[in-house]
């Protein structure tokens, strides 16, 4: 029967899409004839609006040189190739000649590269490369002239702090190496390029610290982005999957970050960063549970004050999924936890209701969770004003005509705070927050704890890597909880590194 | 089903103590009561009498390392073999079932009084298969956490409770007779099922493994004798009326303006039984894959888990029957054949294959 299911699915698959392929004419060599190869290239491109050619002589010598549109600085193509190239004298003007100086002797800009098929010429090209085709040589010279528009440096919105940096990754890549490379001025800090996506070829850079890396872990993620079978690759959420280890878990294994400072703490600790050329949003792998609760700021404040944040946080975090959840539980099927004063009002409250607890909680996490959608969605001053309706519609109105009641309002104003508090599990808690209320109204006390039980299993079976993502409270070991539930001072924390391979329960080899 | 890799000897040993405390609650709570002092003196008695029946098998593995008991038993025995695995899986099933018996009765009798006892079988059976089919590693995690929960609930209800203690309520060790002292010594010691659970799940464990039974056996001492006495000292002659002697405790213990906390200490034990479950369905899941063709072995635990609920499930009708199974334990013989009778003689075929070599 399962056979018989996956096999129809894969037809019905089959006949909805298609497997990204590679364009075919990416295997053409260049050849000795420029003209020939402009052509191939026209042709290749299907005459793109976009591509531009500017046909020039070098000592008597055609020249191609060959861009996108609006991908490239005309300040630096004139100052690194059009006007060296055309004050220079060869006294020997042969394609040879010509190519020699321009590899050897001229100074185009640092990047500069030789390519030989259009598969390699497209994506420099593509990424705001001129390329210097020579008649007469069959290959092409590549030299870096971008200057495309792109986002300036700035505060992360998604991950602000206290104190510390301002600066958050933003879409090119080369700008967030260079953001990390400026905080770790160390020789073992390697970064490799990558490209990922058949159609795409979006550059991937994964940045580790090879005294601290684990060869192992190392080449699973190598294996693993080398088998994305993605034609487009837009943002790092689409290679997040394919490193996620554990795909039945609802928690990832993969961390993201807006932080070049985040990255680099993550990876002096034998992490991997993954850098995606077109997204500010760097993935950390692996990312275990507790990371969730550490923010860069409780690194710059006072222990005593970094841990009272923490403990915040992981309450924060237990109040967003179970608070709902329990206060229906309770209400329903064991009001006598309710203290006698808190029973009385809540019954007072709950009479003029005419919907069951577990419904009106459904309700207004409902409502709530269609206007947070609609205020993130809309223009900033719409989403201010949809946030005042919200505050007037749920607060207020909704209390006075009865379809609510005031306890209920404040749960879930209480849960709703609390689950900004950790915004990497947002994700995660509103969705076990519905489950959470559903089961505590369908089966109480025991329906919760065997819920609670099963995200706590689900959460303990993760092995991202072969490191336990529960590592090191489950596996317990002493020394790594000193970053977990208490954050020690700087004294102690920056004497030892902690090597992540090295945790408890561990599976893959530390070198 | 997941692959297993090693776990510690503290993992191992927080399972097998939440087992014994679970069976402690749910199935054995007159212990508690007129017998406490006595129970108590007993606890660490039976440990020690545990170690000792436990040091055959205990030699039996260690001479084969890395190798459990069925796969000894398999290179000697060949087919005779399967004996083993079919008596760890009954053994297993029986504990299954009385423990989830046990348990719905608990929440029927006590926070659920209208619900059928099928709705919390077949859950728990779930949820405990699910965390049995992840391998042994997710559930001795699930464990630490939940053993943190515990320690936190018994410290706030002990000191919660500390001025209601009155420790002349304790009677004096012999005050029942010596026949019902070695009847208790038999049912703690040849009763004690976790040592089945101990030798069958002793190879997971990377190193150390000697001292599993040790820090168990302390773990279990201290905790056991410690709740024993005070629900004792704290209910007196009470206990004697309540079928779930822990749970009276819990119902009377006050946290400020919180006056009932009994349903949260439902919470805990919803966990602690599923420890339990978890832990055997290991046993018998992994027990029944030998049995099985290759084919459906990875089912093996499932198949488990959905025998165990319905056969559960069942018995909820018939209390006789579960009472038979329970006396069959408390008399220790399937403890007996399985962790020393069985090993001794796999032990000594093994010697005499030896010495015929």
């Amino acid at each position: 029967m399962p056979q018989w299911f996956a096999k129809k699915i894969e037809e019905k698959e089959r006949s909805l899409y298609v497997s990204p392929k590679p364009s075919e004419c990416e295997s053409v060599r260049l050849t000795a004839d420029a003209a020939e190869n402009l052509s191939a290239i026209r042709a290749a491109l299907h005459n793109t609006a976009d591509f531009m050619v500017r046909e020039i002589t070098v000592c008597g010598i055609p020249v191609k040189l060959m861009m996108f549109e609006g991908m490239f600085s005309l300040q630096t193509l004139t100052e690194i190739i059009l006007e060296p190239l055309g004050d220079l004298t060869l006294e020997d003007p042969t394609p040879q000649a010509l190519q020699d100086w321009i590899l050897h002797r001229a100074v185009l800009g640092m990047d500069q590269s030789q390519v030989q098929t259009l598969g390699e010429l497209f994506p420099f090209l593509m990424s705001g490369f001129a390329g210097i085709m020579i008649d007469g040589i069959p290959q092409t010279i590549v030299a870096g002239v971008q200057g495309f528009q792109f986002r300036s440096v700035s505060e992360p919105s998604a991950e602000e702090n206290v104190r510390g940096s301002r600066e958050g990754f933003t879409e090119p890549i080369r700008i967030n190496m260079t953001m990390v490379r400026r905080r770790v001025k160390s020789s073992d800090l390697k970064m490799e390029l990558l490209k990922a996506g058949v159609k795409s070829k979006t550059d991937l850079c994964l940045i580790y610290q090879t005294d601290m890396v684990a060869p192992e872990l190392l080449r699973d993620i190598r294996r693993r982005l080398r088998e994305i079978p993605t034609d487009i690759i837009l943002e790092s959420g689409y290679i997040q999957p394919f490193l996620d280890t554990d795909i039945v878990s609802i928690f990832s294994n993969v961390g993201t970050t807006q932080r070049p400072d985040t990255l680099c703490a993550k990876i002096s600790e034998g992490r991997v960063g993954i850098l995606v050329d077109g997204t500010p949003f760097a993935l950390i792998v692996p990312y275990f549970f507790n990371e969730n609760f550490q923010s860069i700021d409780d690194y710059t404040h006072r222990p005593y004050y970094a841990v009272f944040e923490r403990w915040l946080k992981y309450l924060a975090f237990f109040f967003t999924i179970l608070l709902p959840g329990l206060y229906v539980a309770v209400g329903t099927f064991h009001p006598e936890l309710f203290p006698e004063a808190l029973l009385l009002n809540v019954t007072a409250a709950e009479q003029d209701v005419p919907f069951p607890l577990v419904l009106e909680a459904l309700l207004i996490h409902f409502i709530y969770e269609l206007m947070r959608e609609a205020g993130l969605r809309l223009p900033r001053p719409i989403g201010h004003a949809i946030g005042i309706i919200g505050a007037l519609v749920i607060g207020d109105a909704a209390v006075t005509a009865g379809l609510i009641s005031s306890p209920m309002v404040m749960v879930v104003a209480l849960t709703a705070l609390s689950s900004f508090v950790v915004p990497s599990l947002f994700q995660e808690v509103t969705i076990m927050r519905f489950g959470f209320i559903i089961i505590g109204g369908t089966l109480g006390i025991f329906g919760m704890a065997l819920g609670l039980a099963w995200m706590i299993v689900n959460l303990c079976s993760v092995n991202a890597y072969g490191i336990p993502s529960m590592s090191p409270e489950s596996p317990f070991q002493m020394f790594a909880m000193r970053d977990v539930l208490l954050r020690v001072g700087w004294k102690k924390l920056g004497r030892k590194k902690l090597k992540i391979q090295n945790l408890p329960g561990t599976e893959i080899e530390s070198r | 089903m997941k692959g297993d890799s090693a776990i510690s000897s503290w993992q191992l040993a927080v399972l097998l103590f939440l087992s014994r405390i679970t069976y402690f609650f749910l199935a054995e709570p007159r212990s508690e009561g007129p017998q406490a002092l006595t129970a108590a003196i007993w606890i660490p008695i039976s440990i020690l009498a545990n170690f000792l029946l436990l040091l055959p098998a205990y030699l039996l593995l260690q001479k084969n390392k890395g190798k459990g008991l069925l796969d000894i038993a398999a290179e000697r025995w060949g087919r005779l073999s399967l004996i083993f695995p079919a008596g760890f899986l009954l053994f297993s099933v029986c504990v299954l079932v009385q423990t989830a018996c046990s348990f719905s009765y608990f929440l029927t009798s006590t926070a659920y009084p209208q619900s059928s006892p099928w709705l919390f079988i077949l859950l728990i059976f779930g949820v405990a298969g699910y965390a049995a089919s992840m391998g042994y590693e997710p559930t001795a995690r699930f464990g630490s956490f939940v053993f943190v929960a515990l320690s936190a609930a018994l410290l706030f209800v002990c000191a919660s409770l500390w001025p209601q203690a009155q420790w002349e309520f304790l009677r004096p060790p012999v005050y029942d007779g010596w026949q019902s002292q070695l009847q208790l010594f038999v049912r703690l010691t040849l009763g004690n099922v976790e040592t089945a659970a101990l030798l069958f799940l002793l190879p997971a464990v990377a190193k150390n493994k000697g001292g599993v039974f040790w820090r168990w056996g302390i773990l279990s001492v201290v905790v056991l004798d410690g709740i024993i006495l005070f629900a004792a000292a704290v209910l007196g002659d009470y206990a004697q009326t309540q079928r779930f002697p822990f749970y009276a405790v819990t119902k009377i213990a006050e946290l400020s303006i919180f006056q009932r906390l009994d349903s949260l200490h439902v919470a805990l034990w919803v966990f602690m039984t599923l420890v339990r479950l978890a832990l055997f369905l290991e046993v018998g899941g992994k027990s029944l894959a030998r049995l099985l063709p290759s084919k459906v072995s990875r089912y093996a635990i499932s198949i488990c888990a959905a025998a165990s609920a319905l056969l559960a499930g069942c018995l909820t009708r018939w209390p006789y029957a579960l009472e038979r199974v329970g006396n069959l334990f408390a008399g220790g013989g399937p403890v007996l054949l399985l962790t020393v009778l069985l090993p001794l003689l796999l032990l000594w075929s093994k010697r005499k294959g030896e010495a015929g070599q």
